[in-house]
């Protein structure tokens, strides 16, 4: 190789070891905090721990379409789909008791698995005595392992059936992340969101798109923020106002048998 | 050296020469491989033509930890999975073949290895979205305010202190570790020239490490098989080990925790709260091995060691920080943030996560 080709080539190979720090050097993030800890459905302040909220590029108006499926959607109360899946009374209820949306909630103490315990559960019961055959009449692994033996539509079928919805409601729509309100209920927060070049503010949109179900009810809450680059920016979703729209659908009812009281 | 020219070649050339003699299967030499052509086409492809679940042993097999037995792959492949396309290389070399498996390679070999074989490298990376499973396991607290108007009438058995519900969340996998970790000092994005940096200080602890500090991570099918035994609750396509295990290039697992803050105690009161109003970046994560930053950022921190003003500890971060800023400006030795880090990372310089509101 010419002296020259060979010279070429080291400064290329240094221009490309260089290259990747002087690109991440020039990026900018920001951060935005999407508050919670104040929202109120139907004038009355509401939990939404362990929510999951999306995150979209652009404001209200670039997202229209979105929020027209938001308005359309349609989903059937966490009782109502049990009930349609012939989830007995006893399931239902152990459901409700917690607010829980599947078995994967909460753990199922022994209990719930006693013939003799009036608040026992015929899906939990029946999960149960198939596991004390698969797992050699081990009563520990057969109570923990409870999930497994239960039917599907029982256990993720819920969760399927949210999805689903999601997946209609996003539409064409990509979100740019999401993330999970925690368990205070407080807050969640959107980290390292990029910006391009010399772009200094972005208008993003936070929303949960799939509707939450409260009482009859249920909400999304969809609000746009201008985020500036290097800085972390605060989002109450409690506001109202042109920057944030509430969208209350109704949500189908099923009658159900009443759960026992202590 | 001319004269000896001759002997070395000599001595090459015998060596090539027993080589070829002594026919070997190649089989007898290696560590067994999931990623050859033969160990993962056709009928192989499927984990379930070797790999049993559960397997015989599993009521007897020694759990790590000490723990109880439960349903798992706990032993090698039976014999059926192999011969079928080994049955030459079990008859050669007395064999050798066996010791894939077996403790002593030879043809009467009875006892087998510990499985997984911890002295061979891992060939299998796991997948485990956490977005996905925080979406499922999301437990709501009781939400008494609103009447759930389609029972008639409505009301919910309370339960009392003995019987509170246990809610499945990240604890269920990971627990607090019942012995201190081996410890690392999480690496810097932005590395630094260590000539240029200063000494680091000698470290004090408020409290000495202790295992408390940590919290570790499933490092068996124990707590997936809670809700995925015998591939349930998998979506579509992904009903089989490989599910959860994906081929890689083999490597050695280090069971090292590492962080920018060794100093972090999870049990202190005050950290006790939910696991994801620090632990951020998880949350919205579908695959771990492509998280680049810290997990906690610095943000979180700030929730509660910023600029509340109730005690020294709870606006630390802001303090420590301009004492820093301080010191560098008027040229005197850098001052180390070391309430929160050891002083491998104290030394360093602020990074801009730290000095952003």
């Amino acid at each position: 190789m010419s002296k020259l080709r060979f010279r070429l080539l080291f400064a290329a190979l240094g221009l490309a070891a260089v290259m990747p720090a002087f690109v991440t050097a020039q990026q900018t993030v920001g951060g935005l905090d999407v508050n919670v800890k104040n929202v109120k459905a139907d004038g009355k302040p509401v939990k939404l721990s362990r929510k999951r909220f999306f995150l979209f590029k652009g404001g209200l108006k670039e997202n229209e379409e979105l929020l027209k499926r938001i308005d359309a959607a349609e989903i059937a109360s966490r009782n109502c789909y049990y009930t349609g899946q012939k989830a007995s009374p006893a399931y239902i209820c152990w459901l409700q008791a917690e607010n829980c949306e599947s078995p994967f909630c909460r753990i199922v103490d022994a209990r719930y698995v006693d013939e003799t315990n009036p608040t026992h559960v015929p899906e939990f019961l029946t999960a149960y005595k198939t596991g004390l055959k698969l797992y050699n009449n081990r009563k520990d692994i057969s109570l923990e392992w409870i999930i497994p033996n239960m039917t599907n539509n029982l256990v993720d079928g819920y969760y399927r059936e949210q999805q689903k919805v999601l997946r209609g409601v996003l539409g064409t729509t990509k979100q740019i992340t999401s993330s999970m309100i925690d368990t205070s209920s407080t807050k969640t927060i959107f980290l390292d969101l990029p910006f391009n070049g010399t772009e200094t503010k972005v208008k993003y949109l936070v929303s949960n798109v799939l509707p939450i179900e409260i009482g009859d009810k249920s909400y999304v809450w969809t609000c746009e923020k201008d985020v500036e680059a290097g800085k972390k920016t605060i989002l109450d979703m409690s506001k109202t106002g042109k920057n944030c729209v509430t969208t209350v659908l109704t949500v189908r009812n099923c009658e159900t048998l009443a759960c026992e009281v202590k | 050296m001319r004269t000896d020219l001759p002997l070395i070649l000599a001595c090459i050339a015998a060596v090539l020469l027993a080589n070829g003699y002594l026919t070997r299967s190649s089989a007898q030499l290696r560590v067994f491989s999931h990623n050859t052509k033969a160990h993962k086409t056709g009928k192989y492809s499927d984990c379930a033509s070797c790999h049993t679940l559960p397997t015989k042993n599993w009521t007897t097999r020694k759990v790590d930890g000490g723990g109880p037995t439960f349903p798992d792959v706990a032993t090698f492949p039976y014999h059926t999975s192999c011969f079928g396309c080994h049955t030459q290389d079990i008859y050669k070399q007395g064999g050798a073949f066996c010791g894939t498996c077996h403790t002593v390679a030879t043809m009467r070999a009875r006892a087998v290895g510990r499985f997984p074989v911890r002295a061979h490298p891992t060939q299998f990376t796991t997948l485990f979205p956490h977005n996905v499973h925080q979406d499922i396991i999301a437990s709501n607290k009781p939400n008494r305010d609103y009447a759930v108007a389609h029972f008639i009438p409505a009301s919910f058995s309370v339960p009392d202190e003995k019987t509170k519900p246990t809610y499945y969340n990240c604890v269920i996998c990971h627990e607090v570790a019942s012995k201190i970790p081996k410890l690392e000092t999480r690496k810097v994005t932005t590395p630094e020239d260590s000539k240029l940096l200063p000494a680091a200080v000698p470290d004090v602890f408020e409290k000495p490490i202790a295992a408390e500090f940590f919290k570790n991570s499933p490092n068996s099918h124990a707590s997936c098989f809670t809700c995925h035994y015998q591939f349930k609750n998998l979506p579509g396509g992904k009903q089989s080990c490989i599910g959860c295990h994906e081929l890689s290039k083999p490597f050695y697992e280090k069971q090292v925790t590492r962080r920018y803050s060794l100093k972090f105690n999870h049990e202190r009161e005050g950290h006790k709260s939910d696991c994801a109003t620090c632990h951020v970046r998880i949350t919205q994560n579908g695959d771990v091995r492509t998280m680049k930053d810290a997990d906690v950022p610095i943000v979180t921190c700030r929730f509660c060691h910023a600029k509340q003003e109730d005690a020294a500890y709870r606006k630390i971060i802001t303090t420590e920080v301009e004492t820093r800023l301080a010191a560098e400006k008027e040229n005197k030795p850098a001052f180390q943030c070391t309430y929160c880090h050891t002083s491998e990372i104290g030394r360093r310089k602020i990074p801009a996560s730290h000095l952003s509101n």
